[in-house]
């Protein structure tokens, strides 16, 4: 391969519109990307939701070293490694639960809700001089949170999260912010294991309009409430590609050319109402025309709102967990308004996942065909042929003006610079230019 | 089953050995992926559920949550989706799967001639050129109905011991 100008020799090759397949097996790699992109930036932890009351905690990833998200008597939000500080065993051992202090199972060292350490059982034979306050479990150091979702980082030099997220804010809030009282997970997140690259996903989510009409074609031929599938074919020419210099990124998809406008207006009407109150003119026209939107905030946590039924439309959050160089796992939760009926939340729950679960008829057929991939890409011979985002090429510079909102807009939305711009950002990261 | 001294009568034996191979042959059926008579084994109000549970401490209150919560017309599109070759990838070529169901107890009886049973379910899924399969272990909670045209599955509720799906996405019908 050619030495291209931005992310390095080897591996993303943004002249030729080329990445090499080594990016999404190789553990070497996935050790390199745990140290280099998730020990150094934000990462998502959990949404302010899913642990409402005092001593409620779920157990995470920052990165691959697990964490206790907790909240306190204060209410507020502490992260913490979930090792004990003597000899390193999970102070929880649970998926979540609620807990007025964290003890050790193996010695007895217990610990408050802020991590810090109360006692170790044997005080008493501890040097006099020992600084307790230092024996604590080691703080995620940088917690911060946007718009109810909580975001840590190992790196204390990180900037801010919100110049993390910066302008792609726009695009995001919409989704999780549009009423006063904010978004609600509505359950646990369903959590699947699949044979390949985290990458796989965050692309797949990030811009890839080229696998829906193939990859999907069983619900979206099904389903009577997709029946305009032609539709979606002609939207691409009406739909955008956002990117972000962050490496975030989203599609857009407005509806297709000659349909009414209301084809896809499916939230309720008493919510579209409180929509006003939260969220700027051009954000509430978005909203109004969108019928898809499908996004990744950099690097592992991606967003789509799409129609599930006939009068609902579904907010879910999804985060590629790497495991290895081949193995991710999967979590996915369904949000919706605050305000929302318990009916209305039901509803959306259960199509939620019908179509994006565990078990979702959309889920089913991408992870099949991103194993598939992986299983094919992981051997010598093939990895001489790297992967192919050609489509990009003809529009990298060249964004298109007719859309508002920030950022960079490219038009249509069936060709592959989001996730080219994507791999421009991780190999940057990866493969600093010398 | 109510019994008198624990002694069953040949009545509840007619009947849970009619629940028995009602479950074998539902079984049998759905290995071979016959989903049309599969179909024809539900009543029209089917009401069909998967779960998980989280891993919780011991003495909190259990927490399990569906990855299925379907009715008839959702159970129908997720079916012809898997049984139709030119609609599927994960299930085309098709997964062989294989299912044991043990541990059938006819727990009470309700209305419209209905019967609770609970059972236990063992299906494994292989892809028959990958090494590991998935494999399917938890409880089913099942309301089958008796009518003049046979039992007919009205709710299904199984709850898996497990968290997380090890094998990708869920396709195989429990």
């Amino acid at each position: 391969m050619t030495v291209s100008s931005v992310g390095g020799p080897r591996w993303v090759d943004i002249a030729r519109g080329e990445v090499s397949r080594e990016v999404f097996v190789d553990d070497q790699i996935y050790r390199s990307e745990i140290e280099k992109i998730f020990n150094r930036t934000w990462g998502f932890l959990a949404h302010e939701t899913e642990i409402p009351a005092p001593g409620d905690y779920v157990v995470r990833k920052l990165g691959i070293a697990e964490i206790v998200v907790a909240r306190d008597r204060q209410g507020n939000i502490q992260a913490f490694l979930n090792s004990c500080r003597h000899r390193g065993a999970q102070v929880c051992r649970a998926d979540s639960g609620n807990a007025r202090n964290f003890v050790c199972p193996y010695h007895g060292w217990t610990y408050d809700q802020t991590g810090a350490l109360l006692t170790t059982t044997f005080d008493k034979h501890l040097p006099k001089d020992i600084d307790m306050s230092a024996l604590g479990l080691p703080k995620v150091p940088r917690l911060e949170t946007h718009k109810g979702l909580i975001f840590g980082s190992w790196n204390t030099e990180v900037a801010p999260l919100s110049n993390y997220i910066g302008e792609f804010a726009w695009y995001l809030d919409p989704f999780l912010s549009r009423t006063p009282g904010g978004m609600e997970v509505l359950a646990p997140p369903h959590r699947w294991r699949v044979k390949c690259n985290w990458k796989v996903g965050a692309l797949n989510f990030v811009g890839d309009a080229q696998h829906i009409l193939t990859t999907h074609v069983g619900p979206l031929t099904l389903d009577p409430v997709r029946a305009a599938r032609a539709g979606f074919a002609t939207a691409a020419e009406n739909s955008f590609q956002v990117v972000d210099d962050a490496g975030h990124g989203c599609t857009l998809t407005y509806l297709a050319p000659g349909l009414p406008e209301n084809s896809y207006q499916t939230h309720p009407k008493d919510l579209e109402a409180l929509y006003r109150d939260s969220l700027q003119p051009g954000q509430l026209e978005m909203l109004s025309k969108l019928r898809v939107i499908v996004g990744t905030i950099f690097p592992n946590l991606s967003f789509i709102e799409t129609q599930v039924g006939p009068e609902e439309k579904a907010v879910i959050m999804r985060q590629w967990q790497p495991l290895s160089g081949t193995d991710m796992e999967i979590r996915s939760w369904i949000l919706a308004e605050r305000e929302a009926t318990p009916e209305y939340k039901s509803n959306v729950l259960r199509k939620g996942f019908h179509n994006f679960g565990a078990a979702g008829v959309f889920e089913q057929d991408d992870v099949e065909l991103w194993a598939s991939a992986t299983l094919a890409s992981d051997n010598s011979i093939a990895k001489q042929f790297p992967y192919s985002f050609h489509t990009a090429l003809p529009y990298l510079d060249k964004p298109d003006e007719s859309h508002q909102g920030p950022c960079k807009v490219f038009r249509p939305a069936d060709t592959e610079v989001a996730q080219l711009e994507f791999m421009r950002r991780w190999g940057q990261l990866m493969e600093p230019v010398a | 089953m109510e019994t008198v001294n624990g002694i069953m009568t040949d009545e509840d034996i007619r009947l849970l050995k009619t629940i028995e191979q009602f479950l074998y042959r539902e079984a049998r059926i759905l290995d071979n992926r016959d989903y049309e008579a599969w179909f024809g084994m539900l009543a029209d109000d089917v009401r069909y559920v998967v779960r998980a549970q989280e891993m919780r401490d011991a003495g909190a209150k259990g927490v399990s949550f569906a990855l299925i919560d379907e009715q008839r017309s959702d159970l129908g599109l997720r079916i012809d989706q898997i049984r139709n070759p030119r609609l599927s990838r994960a299930e085309n070529p098709p997964s062989l799967s294989r299912r044991m169901i043990s541990n059938i107890e006819v727990v009470g009886k309700g209305p419209d001639h209905s019967v609770n049973v609970v059972s236990c379910i063992m299906a494994h899924r292989a892809r028959g050129n990958v090494p590991q399969g998935g494999l399917y272990v938890g409880q089913r909670e099942d309301i089958i109905r008796m009518t003049s045209d046979g039992p007919r599955l009205a709710r299904r509720d199984v709850v898996l011991d497990q968290a997380i799906l090890f094998d990708g996405a869920l396709t195989t019908i429990l």
